[in-house]
This record gives structure tokens, C-alpha cells and sequence, in this order.
């Protein structure tokens, strides 16, 4: 049988295009992020970034980069994507080498992308556009892919992340096309909590409320009895990460964010996989640094500057951007900074007295409360009986014993739970109900 | 097996297809076929190797029996009187119906067990009010298509059709050839099998129009059917909490998604035997373009509808209780109805028995009943609607004519969906009731749409993507070869044509699978 190299050609030749047109479609018929888009054009602007933040929107949030540069007199600049993990933040940080050459770039990590590393879509959606090389573009997706094997779903990302309307399109080919005039145009569709205010910053002026969310959301996780160590896979993306820092001479440091104390206390994976972090870059030579166990001298507590579970707002941001700012001179100073940080997580929960949130379970008739608190805390409970006007009448007064039996309720009233802490009784409660 | 997985599998296999040698591409196709079957369940493979291998065995007895029972007379041709010959025909006829019907007996027999034991038990424990046994029983992929697929030849090679077949591998090919294992159609032997053996040789427009069969089946399984699947399955398993033009749209929905689940699974196998080369009988002609309720039996699962005209129909209406009660009839009734009464009772149980394929339940039962009374019904009335035909020549030829006799199967389908998709026969009754007697119109503007499991996203594309398939199938329904026209196109138009479509189908495509392999009818 003849060979068909003709057919065979002709496929190739639509599937090349086919691949080029996905490809135009991923890039130009998608929403944009508009905070990424605009952080992403002033990267590809600039040519002055002396130190570079890279991460999620850890960064973007947290690091105010006018804060640091006036701190450190260092060009700082916060090149972020909301919801990157490790195989983004090689593509973002190869970026930013195009036109950049920081002496010092700072990762930022959390415990999350030391797991599966399963970067979310969302994050792909709005840095992939903006990638200028394709052998980045390729890289990039071959690692997402390789994390968490959606070949398809991420070749075609305009498919989960297409325009939904006129506006996203307009939006979309203007922030790519004339990125101010289109900010311009845009901003009164935007949150007036939100601005941009240039390198890579983003100002966040909702006002403080995880203590509600912890509320609604956070109870502790079960044991799990899994050992929370780095995966190979990530392994590898920190080594990577290591050598493209090496290889244009850029000095690299590794950070983990704080997160408000209730991740500490009710997620089972949150401080050992900082640890397990941390002692693979030290292993590998990577300085590392745990903001989470930052002292409270230097980092003052942070719970009531965070607007949700993640972020802060900014007086938070500017706080924090300032105790990152002093670590940094005396970390550039070669001075040691290990006083700036506690120990170890032992050293840490021991300086944690609240309780941060408090749930209750039913079964039968019988109420057990429960809450989120350091090791070496004895929570006290009190049950309280709310009535629809507001008015309360104390069921049972503060004891260790988290078991109740209410007794039947009118409609309209509801069971409060109070808890706080036994040795530290001027922390103020914190409830469920 | 997903039908992203199934179509790279189908790629990958055509492509060793035609780098393998010619003689031996039917065994690669048997091997791949029957990997296919195990990746989708391994324990479901003493079943398809049972039924293979019985039907083949049978087969080739009933031939061998009649072969000769043939040989014998000839070699005795002036010995034998007329009567001797007679009394030997019926002596290998009655010794080849033994081996018909126990091979018969086996195989309706194991469809009958895994398929409608539990199901019975469960009847009969609602009866007594008693808790049923949990059989756990297999349903094997596609065992009601590969069962009446081979028993079809069974009776073929029994009613002298054709011979044999000798070779087990090249049958069990027939019986498991992996497109059509899902959900059909289902092949004849005489159709099918000569094609497994034919010189395929690779050409590119085959395969381009496979292709493109594939991406039209794709469209109408994963951009209609899958969308439109999350409102109907709302709709009916909710259906206490909406008014009746809720229920009537929720019908709608699962007339136009079973429509497309099923017809866009068959293009698509069909666009992937294309690939080998292999043309499959056509399951599906427009069928919401008939102008009968008979005519639209003729256009949906054709296959299905054939095997029961031929092994059903056919003997039933010429059986000797039959003639004798047709004879009766025309004594009390006249000639016209006499003859229409075999037919109308044929029509009964061909589609109680299609009912009962479907399942044992009851709302099958009832959806076949209803379908064959009406069927029984027209055909008893034809002479009334002949005689009408000839009295208002001008209108009942009519254009508007036409499509009101469109409309008016429509809604004679549509009813029977009701009871085809319910559970409960008793709840198809109530939905009835309450489009008829109580239809709130205010629910189709109060909101209560955009809570059936469907964004304005999704509406808008099942309403573009409906329009597109409603276009294609009258052109199609007017005569206009749609493949063909594209494939006549000049390179950079098709292409260019072959991108849009392509990348709309991927823009869109999405919604929940139906169970099974992703296709309604893999489960029956």
C-alpha cells in the first residue's frame, strides 16, 4: 500500500492550525482578571524590579511595594496571580526576567502548594494570556498538566472561562490592547474597595471580619493520621525554581505568609507542612522563613486585619509590609534574624491563649460544643438562651464541660454556645449558635 | 469508558488499522473490540463470550443439520418418494428446531435473568408489601443490542437465509464489534460481516467524513443532550413542585435530549466504524419530521424497529390462529378490516415487547402499550383515512396539511415520553393531569426556569445549538446531502466551516452524563 503522506500532511497542517486558533481563542476570547492583567502589563513594562515578590494573591495584597521600597531602597515590585501555585510561579517569575533583573526575589508560599500542587484554573486563565514565550506557554501547561492530568480542560481554558457577555469581551481585548484607558473606563464597574495602585499592588479597604468567617466556616479537621511531607512532584518545581533563580544571578528567598491563627489551630496540615517546607530548602540550601511564627513584637496580631479567611486589608498589608521590610534589612545586613521568629510550632502555640471559634454538634437532645484553641488551653463553655428580641438567659454558666442538655426550645429561640479560655479570661468570647 | 477516551481509542485503533496488513486487519479489530469490552468491565465478558459462542455453535449445527438433511435427499433422490422426501424435511426441520430454540431459550434467558429478575422481584415485593432481595445482578455493556443482534442471525441462518458462519473469531467480530457494542444498531450479518473481510484500503475523504460524523454526534451528545439533561431529570424527579407548563417544557427538553442522546451516539459510532471503512445501518431518519406515528418508527432505532417487524411482526401476522382469526373477522366486520386486524395486533405486541426491552417496569409497559394501540388503532382506521385522502385531495396534500400531520405526531410522541421517562407509572398520569388541568403558566415567568439546574448560559446555547440541528435536518429532510455538500466545498471553506463548528462544539459542550458509559440506551 502506497504511503498517504499526503493525507497524513494535510493533518498535520489542521491540527497546526487548529492548535494555533485554540491558542488565539485562549488568549483573546476568555475574561480577564482585571488586577492581573494590569500587574502583567507593567512587568512587561518595566525594566527596574530590584526586588521581585512572586506568588498569589499573598502578594498582591499583602506586599505594598512602596512601603518596602522606601524601606529597603530597593525597586520592589509584587508580581502576583490569584490562585498560583508553583508551576505558575516559575512561568510568572520567567516573565518578569525578561525585562528584569532583580537582585533578590522573594517567593511567597502557603501550605497549600506543598501538596497535590494542583494549581487552580482560574489562575491559568489569567496569566497564560500574558505570557510572552511560547516555550513558557508550553512549560507551564505541561507542569499544570502534569499536577493534576486535565490535558484537555487546560489546552482549552476559553471553554470554562469564555466570555459571558459583550462587556467581558470588550474588557478583555481592551486591557490586553490599551490597558489605562481601558482601567479608566472600567473603574466604575469595580469594587470601590479595590484599586490598583501600581507595582503589582493592590489596596483592599473592606474592613476586618474573620471572626465571622471562622465562625461560619472553620471547624477543626480530624486526624488524619497522613504525613504531611513535601510531594516529589513540588520537589522538583522548588528546584526548578532554585535553578532559573541561579541562573540570572538572582538571590532567592522563600517565604511562608501568615494566615489569620485559626488555619494554626484547626487545619492538621497548616504548620507541619510549613515545617516540612522549610526544612527541604534549608536541606537544598534555599533560605526560608516563616512568617507565620514571626513574634508578635515585630508582627503585631493580624486576625482583625483580615477581611476573610486568606488576606488582609491594608492597614494590615502596610503592617505587615513594614515587619517584612525590617526582617529584610537585617536579613540584607547578613545579621541574624532568627530572634524574629519563634522556634518551633510548640514555641508558637504556646503564645497562642484565645479560643478562635467554637461549634457545637447535636445528637438526641444533647449539645457538645467544641473549638479551636492551642494545645495547652482549657476551654470554658457557657450556654445561653437567645430569644428573638435579643434578650438572653444563661442556661449554664462557664464550666470545662463541653456537654449540654438544653431541653426543648420555642420557636424563635435559638442556643448559644460561648467558649474562652480558662487561664486567659479577659480574651473576650468568641460564639456560635 | 468517557467519550473523550472512546474517541481517542477509535483514532488510535484506526490508525493501526491501516498500518496493519490486510488479512489480518479483522483480527486486530476482534482483539481491539474485545479489549474495549473488558477496559469497559472485565466480569461482563463470560456473557458476550457466551452468548458468541452459543449462537455461533447453534448456527452452525441448525447449518450442518440442513446441509445434510439437503445432502441425503440428493444422494437418495430415486429411492425417496415424494413423502419420504416431506417426512425428512420435517425430520431435520424439527431436529434443527430443537438446537434454534434451546440456543434461543439460553441466551433470551440470560438477558431475561440479569435484566428483568430484580425488577420482577421488586414488583412482586411491592405487591406484598414485603422487602425485595437485592440480586446484585451485572447488566453487562450493550446486552439487549449484541443479544437481539445475534439471535437475529440465528433465526436467519434457520429460516435458510444464509450459511453459517464457520470461523468462531469472525462471528464473535459480528457480535462484539466495538462502535456499535454501546447502543447499537443493531447489525444484520449479511450487512455487517462481508464488510470486516473487504479491502479497506486508507483513503481521506472516509475518513474526514467519519470525522465529521463523529463532531456532529459529539455535538448533539455532549452541546444538547448533556446540557439539556440537568432540567429534565429536574423536572421529572421533582415533579410534585412544578405546575404543568413546567412539566410540558420539561417533556420538551427530554424529547429533544434523548433525540439527541441517542442519535448523536449512533452518528458518532457510525463516523467511527467510517474510519475503519465499515458502513453501519442507519438507526435514525429525522424522526420529529414524521407525519405518523408508524412513520415514526420507520425513522427511530430503525434497527430496533426492523428486528421486530422481521422476527416479530411478520411471523406473528402470518401465523395459521392469525389467518383463521382474520377469516372470522370478515365475516363480522367486512374485508377491510379483516385484513388490517393481524397487522393491528402484530403492532400490540411488537411494542409491548419493545416496551419490555426497554425494562420491565411498568411505565415501559404502559409506554409500549400506547404506542401499539394507536399504531393498532390507525391501522384499522386506514381505509377511513384513504377515503378522506380522496374526498380532500387538496388539502391533505397541502403544505400546512403536512406540518399540522408534523405537529400532531409530535404530541402523540410526547405524550408517550411521559410515561417513557417516569418512573412511576403513576406519576406519568399526574404529570398528565396537571399539563391539561392545571398548567400555571405563571411558573414559566415567575423565575421558576432558572431554577431547573440551567444557567441563561445554558439556555442560550441549547436554543443556538437547537437551531443549528433543526436547520441540518430539514435540509437533510428536503434531500440536501450535508456531508457531502462540505466535503464538495473548496479546502479553505470546509476548513474553515470544520473550525467554527469545531470550536463551538468545544465553547459549549458540557452538562451531566446520563449513566452507562455516558449514553440513555447503554443500560437497556
Amino acid at each position: 500500500m502506497k504511503f498517504p503522506f499526503r493525507a497524513l500532511a494535510r493533518l498535520v497542517v489542521f491540527v497546526l492550525v487548529f492548535a494555533a486558533i485554540a491558542l488565539f481563542a485562549n488568549t483573546h476570547f476568555i475574561k480577564t482578571d482585571t488586577y492581573a492583567a494590569l500587574s502583567l502589563h507593567e512587568i512587561k513594562a518595566r525594566s527596574d524590579i530590584e526586588l521581585a515578590f512572586v506568588g498569589s494573591s499573598l502578594v498582591r495584597d499583602h506586599f505594598n511595594p512602596d512601603i518596602i521600597s522606601e524601606k529597603t531602597g530597593l525597586q520592589a515590585y509584587s508580581a502576583a496571580i490569584p490562585g498560583l501555585s508553583f508551576p505558575g510561579f516559575l512561568a510568572l517569575t520567567k516573565e518578569l526576567y525578561r525585562t528584569n533583573n532583580p537582585k533578590y526575589t522573594v517567593l511567597v508560599i502557603e501550605p497549600e502548594d506543598l501538596s497535590t500542587v494542583k494549581e487552580d484554573p482560574e489562575a491559568e486563565y489569567k496569566l497564560m494570556p500574558y505570557l510572552s514565550d511560547l516555550d513558557n506557554k508550553i512549560t507551564y501547561y505541561l507542569d499544570l498538566c502534569r499536577g493534576d492530568g486535565r490535558y484537555l480542560d487546560r489546552f482549552f481554558i476559553f471553554r470554562q472561562f469564555g466570555p459571558d457577555s459583550f462587556f467581558d469581551l470588550y474588557k478583555t481585548f481592551g486591557l490586553r490592547y490599551a490597558p489605562e484607558s481601558c482601567y479608566k473606563r472600567i473603574l466604575p464597574t469595580l469594587s470601590s474597595e479595590l484599586s490598583y495602585t501600581g507595582g503589582g499592588f493592590l489596596r483592599c479597604t473592606s474592613p476586618g471580619k474573620v471572626d465571622e468567617l471562622s465562625r461560619e466556616s472553620m471547624i477543626r479537621e480530624p486526624e488524619t493520621g497522613y504525613e504531611y511531607d513535601v510531594m516529589d512532584y513540588t520537589r522538583d518545581l522548588i528546584l526548578r525554581y532554585k535553578a532559573l533563580c541561579e541562573e540570572k544571578g538572582s538571590e532567592l528567598i522563600v517565604v511562608f505568609f501568615p494566615n489569620p491563627v485559626v488555619h494554626a489551630l484547626a487545619e492538621r496540615n497548616y504548620l507541619p507542612y510549613m515545617d516540612n517546607g522549610m526544612k527541604f530548602c534549608r536541606e537544598n540550601g534555599i533560605p526560608c522563613f516563616n512568617f507565620q511564627y514571626m513574634k508578635q513584637e515585630y508582627l503585631p496580631i493580624l486576625d482583625e486585619y483580615s477581611y476573610d479567611l486568606y488576606h488582609f486589608n491594608l492597614t494590615g498589608a502596610n503592617l505587615f509590609s513594614e515587619a517584612f521590610s525590617t526582617f529584610f534589612n537585617r536579613y540584607t545586613a547578613e545579621e541574624d534574624v532568627s530572634d524574629m521568629f519563634y522556634a518551633n510550632k510548640w514555641e508558637y502555640l504556646d503564645t497562642i491563649h484565645q479560643v478562635t471559634n467554637v461549634w457545637m454538634t447535636f445528637e438526641g437532645g444533647t449539645v457538645t460544643a467544641d473549638c479551636n484553641r492551642a494545645p495547652h488551653i482549657t476551654p470554658l463553655y457557657q450556654f445561653v438562651l437567645r430569644r428573638p428580641d435579643g434578650s438572653q438567659t444563661i442556661l449554664r454558666e462557664y464550666s470545662p464541660d463541653p456537654v449540654f442538655t438544653p431541653g426543648p426550645l420555642a420557636e424563635g429561640d435559638v442556643l448559644r454556645v460561648y467558649a474562652k479560655p480558662q487561664d486567659h479570661q479577659e480574651i473576650p468570647p468568641v460564639w456560635y449558635e | 469508558m468517557s467519550l473523550f477516551t472512546l474517541i481517542f481509542f477509535a483514532c488510535l485503533c484506526a490508525g493501526l488499522y491501516y498500518l496493519c496488513p490486510l488479512r489480518l486487519r479483522w483480527v486486530l479489530l476482534l482483539l481491539v473490540s474485545y479489549a474495549y469490552y473488558a477496559y469497559c468491565g472485565a466480569s461482563a465478558l463470560p456473557f458476550i463470550l457466551i452468548t458468541t459462542l452459543s449462537t455461533w455453535a447453534g448456527a452452525l449445527v441448525i447449518g450442518r443439520i440442513g446441509a445434510q438433511g439437503k445432502a441425503y435427499i440428493k444422494e437418495h433422490k430415486a429411492e425417496l418418494s415424494a413423502d419420504d422426501k416431506k417426512a425428512r424435511k420435517e425430520a431435520v426441520k424439527r431436529r434443527q428446531r430443537i438446537i434454534f430454540f434451546l440456543v434461543l431459550l439460553l441466551n433470551f434467558g440470560i438477558l431475561a435473568v440479569l435484566k428483568y429478575l430484580q425488577p420482577l422481584l421488586d414488583w412482586k415485593a411491592a405487591l406484598t408489601s414485603r422487602e425485595a432481595p437485592v440480586l446484585n445482578l451485572l447488566l453487562p455493556l450493550g446486552i439487549s443490542f449484541y443479544t437481539f443482534q445475534s439471535m437475529g442471525y440465528l433465526i436467519d441462518v434457520y429460516n435458510g437465509k444464509y450459511a453459517p458462519e464457520k470461523n468462531p473469531a469472525k462471528f464473535a467480530l459480528f457480535v462484539s464489534f466495538f462502535p456499535q457494542l454501546i447502543q447499537g444498531p443493531i447489525a444484520r450479518y449479511d450487512q455487517l460481516a462481508p464488510q470486516f473481510m473487504s479491502d479497506h484500503r486508507f483513503d481521506l475523504g472516509n475518513m474526514e467524513r467519519g470525522a465529521l460524523l463523529i463532531l456532529w454526534g459529539f455535538f448533539k451528545k455532549k452541546v444538547i443532550a448533556d446540557r439539556a439533561l440537568p432540567l429534565v431529570e429536574e423536572v421529572f424527579s421533582n415533579q410534585g413542585a412544578y405546575g404543568g407548563a413546567v412539566i410540558a417544557v420539561g417533556v420538551l427538553f427530554y424529547s429533544l435530549q434523548q433525540y439527541c442522546d441517542f442519535s448523536g451516539g449512533i452518528d458518532l459510532v457510525t463516523g467511527i466504524a467510517q474510519l475503519f471503512g465499515i458502513e453501519l445501518a442507519p438507526n435514525f431518519k429525522r424522526p420529529y419530521f414524521s407525519v405518523s406515528l408508524g412513520d415514526f418508527w420507520r425513522r427511530w432505532h430503525i434497527s430496533l424497529g426492523a428486528w421486530m417487524r422481521d422476527y416479530v411482526f411478520y411471523p406473528f401476522a402470518l401465523l395459521k390462529p392469525m389467518n383463521r382469526l382474520s377469516k372470522a373477522a370478515k365475516k363480522h366486520f367486512g374485508t377491510a378490516f379483516s385484513r388490517a386486524l393481524p397487522a393491528a395486533l402484530g403492532n400490540i405486541l411488537v411494542f409491548f415487547l419493545v416496551g419490555i426491552w426497554h425494562g420491565a417496569q411498568m411505565n415501559y409497559v404502559l409506554w409500549g402499550l400506547y404506542n401499539g394501540l394507536i399504531l393498532a388503532f390507525t391501522a384499522l382506521m386506514e381505509p377511513v383515512y384513504k377515503r378522506m385522502n380522496e374526498k380532500m385531495p387538496r388539502l391533505t396534500s397541502s403544505k400546512g396539511f403536512h406540518v399540522f400531520r408534523i405537529l400532531r405526531t409530535f404530541l402523540v410522541v410526547n405524550i408517550g415520553w411521559y410515561f417513557d421517562r417516569c418512573i412511576r407509572a403513576s406519576d406519568a398520569f399526574v404529570m398528565m393531569q396537571k399539563t391539561v388541568f392545571a398548567p400555571q403558566f405563571s411558573q414559566l415567568r415567575d423565575g421558576a426556569l432558572m431554577q431547573l439546574g440551567l444557567s441563561t448560559r445554558d439556555f442560550r446555547v441549547l436554543f443556538i445549538a437547537t437551531i443549528l440541528l433543526f436547520v441540518v435536518s430539514l435540509l437533510q429532510e428536503r434531500g440536501v446531502k450535508i456531508r457531502d455538500s462540505v466535503m464538495a466545498l473548496p479546502l479553505p471553506i470546509r476548513w474553515l466551516i470544520l473550525y467554527a463548528f469545531l470550536f463551538f462544539v468545544l465553547a459549549t459542550f458540557g452538562g451531566a452524563s446520563a449513566p452507562g458509559a455516558g449514553f440513555m440506551y447503554a443500560v437497556f
